[in-house]
């Protein structure tokens, strides 16, 4: 949760004043939503992995944070370097994938069942997807020493 | 960046890939004809998930009336009981006397009263039992949740004197119920067992599940809970939804695959072990009608879903899985003097709309719809 949060405000501080691109901020919309969706599924898997089970599938919970926050984070991205925004999102996607390949496997060493290996899998990916939008967010283009300064801080969260 | 962009798009179609499930189809199947009422010993009406439409929008339960009524004046007094098989009250049970909430949360408990207890069910002596599920909860845990249990049975005890909520709030059960010498049923409160953490009254609650069964002797048995023990519907794990990815990861306590509910798998296939495994193990939880052969070490013979009485939810393929359908209705177990049981399946056509608004006439046309789509022997 606080890996994503302060994800948001790096790449938010990434977007440069530039004019607005529209169609990658809307882009942004739904690739943030999505990968807001993700985070959110990580949150609630490690939550259940400790005995803290959700009773319904209730959207509004503070659980589904990430999803407005990493919408309008994208959203902001993308308006202001759509190039950025397109690095980000293949980075996550990598990111997401390898993540959840290792979580899976992971799941599976640490729990030996098949809800363990999802729930690695759900959990690894969600980082990863951090962690790959981190990167790709912030190789290339005008990064400023106090948005990578803020990346350097979240890494050990 | 294009080709990241691919690789993302590729990501994604593989994933959706991986997670497809396959609806099911229901086979034919031939028809059981319903025996002569003379050989009948018992009928039970199994009803899950019924509150969240209140009567003048039920075709369900107007179809329920009209059965009850035919089979409580065709057998001896007391052969016929109805079992509502939790969440009886959407959203979140009865709330509190003197709330806002409470008139409407009153209105769909007091259908299900009606359904159950028209001139005929009440003159032959017709029982209606209420089971908890999570949604009566509140879905929630510990005093609120029980709070809200007795909310509902004081109302059901107003509402019409000889229907009950059992297992009594707060208590895991088996409250155990003897059909004319013919069938023994067991009701159980699951959503206790996922919510508690107390060892010692889920093994005493075990133990007496366990002596039940064997006191039954060779005459039927019927487990019925709000949790199923197998399900092809999204509690189960199998149907592509939004929650897919939290329901396989076994993060959500309502579904099938979290630790909480295996535990209590786990116990239950216990005591059928060290008691005579049931016949049938009934409940809702999901939204439509499912029959599963469950034979094996520690499972019922059959496992039955009737969640459709309110709401819907798609069916996908699963294990043991012999009929399904998404579409409003009910089941019915007749019990033989025999010790024969045969269950039928009524529901409405799958093509039958939703009767929003109190239309009389769509509830009215859609209830005299309603037909045996399945039946089989289970015994």
């Amino acid at each position: 949760m606080r890996v994503g949060i302060v994800a948001a405000v790096v790449l938010l501080g990434l977007a440069p004043p530039a004019r607005a691109q529209t169609g990658p901020a809307v882009a942004g919309v739904a690739l943030g939503a999505v990968a807001g969706g993700l985070v959110s599924m990580g949150v609630v898997t490690a939550n259940a992995r400790r005995g803290v089970y959700l009773y319904e599938a209730d959207p509004w919970r503070w659980e589904s944070l990430p999803v407005p926050v990493l919408a309008a984070t994208a959203a902001l991205v993308g308006g202001g370097d759509g190039d950025r925004l397109w690095r980000a999102a293949g980075w996550g996607a990598v990111g997401m994938t390898g993540g959840a390949v290792l979580g899976a496997l992971a799941g599976r060493a640490a729990w030996g069942d098949s809800e363990g290996t999802w729930a690695g899998g759900v959990m690894g990916g969600a980082a990863g997807l951090l962690a790959g939008a981190l990167i790709g967010g912030l190789t290339g283009g005008d990064a400023d020493p106090v948005t990578v300064s803020l990346a350097a801080v979240a890494v050990p969260w | 960046m294009v080709s990241l962009r691919s690789l993302a798009g590729l990501g994604l179609t593989a994933a959706s890939a991986a997670c497809a499930t396959s609806p099911f189809v229901a086979p034919s199947f031939d028809p059981v004809p319903p025996p002569a009422t003379s050989d009948v010993a018992a009928v039970v009406f199994l009803v899950g998930d019924a509150g969240d439409l209140p009567r003048e929008e039920s075709p369900v339960l107007h179809r329920l009336r009209a059965d009850v009524e035919e089979w409580s004046a065709a057998l001896p007094d007391g052969s016929a009981t109805v079992l509502y098989l939790g969440d009886n009250v959407y959203p979140v049970g009865v709330r509190d006397p003197g709330s806002d909430p409470f008139a409407a949360d009153s209105a769909r408990l007091a259908a299900q009263v009606w359904a159950a207890t028209g001139p005929e069910a009440r003159r032959r002596g017709t029982r209606v039992w209420f089971l908890p599920g999570n949604h009566d909860w509140g879905n929630t845990t510990g005093p609120v949740g029980v709070a809200r249990l007795h909310n509902q049975a004081d109302l059901l005890a107003r509402l019409a004197p000889g229907t009950a909520l059992a297992p009594p709030p707060g208590e895991p059960g088996p409250v155990v119920l003897d059909l004319a010498d013919a069938a023994r049923v067991m009701l159980l409160d699951t959503h206790w067992w996922l919510q508690s953490g107390d060892e010692a009254a889920r093994e005493a609650s075990l133990g007496r599940l366990s002596q039940a069964l064997l006191e039954a002797g060779s005459r039927p048995t019927i487990v019925a809970a709000h949790h199923p023990w197998a399900t092809g519907g999204p509690h189960g794990g199998g149907v592509l939804d939004p929650f897919f990815l939290l329901r396989k990861a076994g993060a959500l306590i309502q579904d099938l695959n979290a630790p909480p509910f295996q535990a209590l798998k786990a116990g239950l296939a216990r005591a059928f072990r060290e008691g005579n495994r049931p016949l049938v193990y009934v409940a809702g939880h999901d939204h439509s009608l499912q029959v599963l052969n469950t034979a094996g070490p520690g499972s019922p013979a059959w496992s039955l879903v009737s969640g459709a009485g309110s709401k819907l939810s798609p069916v996908s393929d699963t294990p043991g899985l012999l009929w399904a359908g998404a579409r409003p209705g009910y089941m019915r177990l007749v019990v033989e003097r025999d010790g024969g049981v045969t269950l039928f399946v009524e529901a409405a056509p799958t093509a039958a709309p939703p009767c929003a608004d109190g239309a009389a006439t769509c509830v009215a046309r859609t209830a005299e719809a309603f037909s045996t789509v399945y039946s089989t022997r289970l015994r």
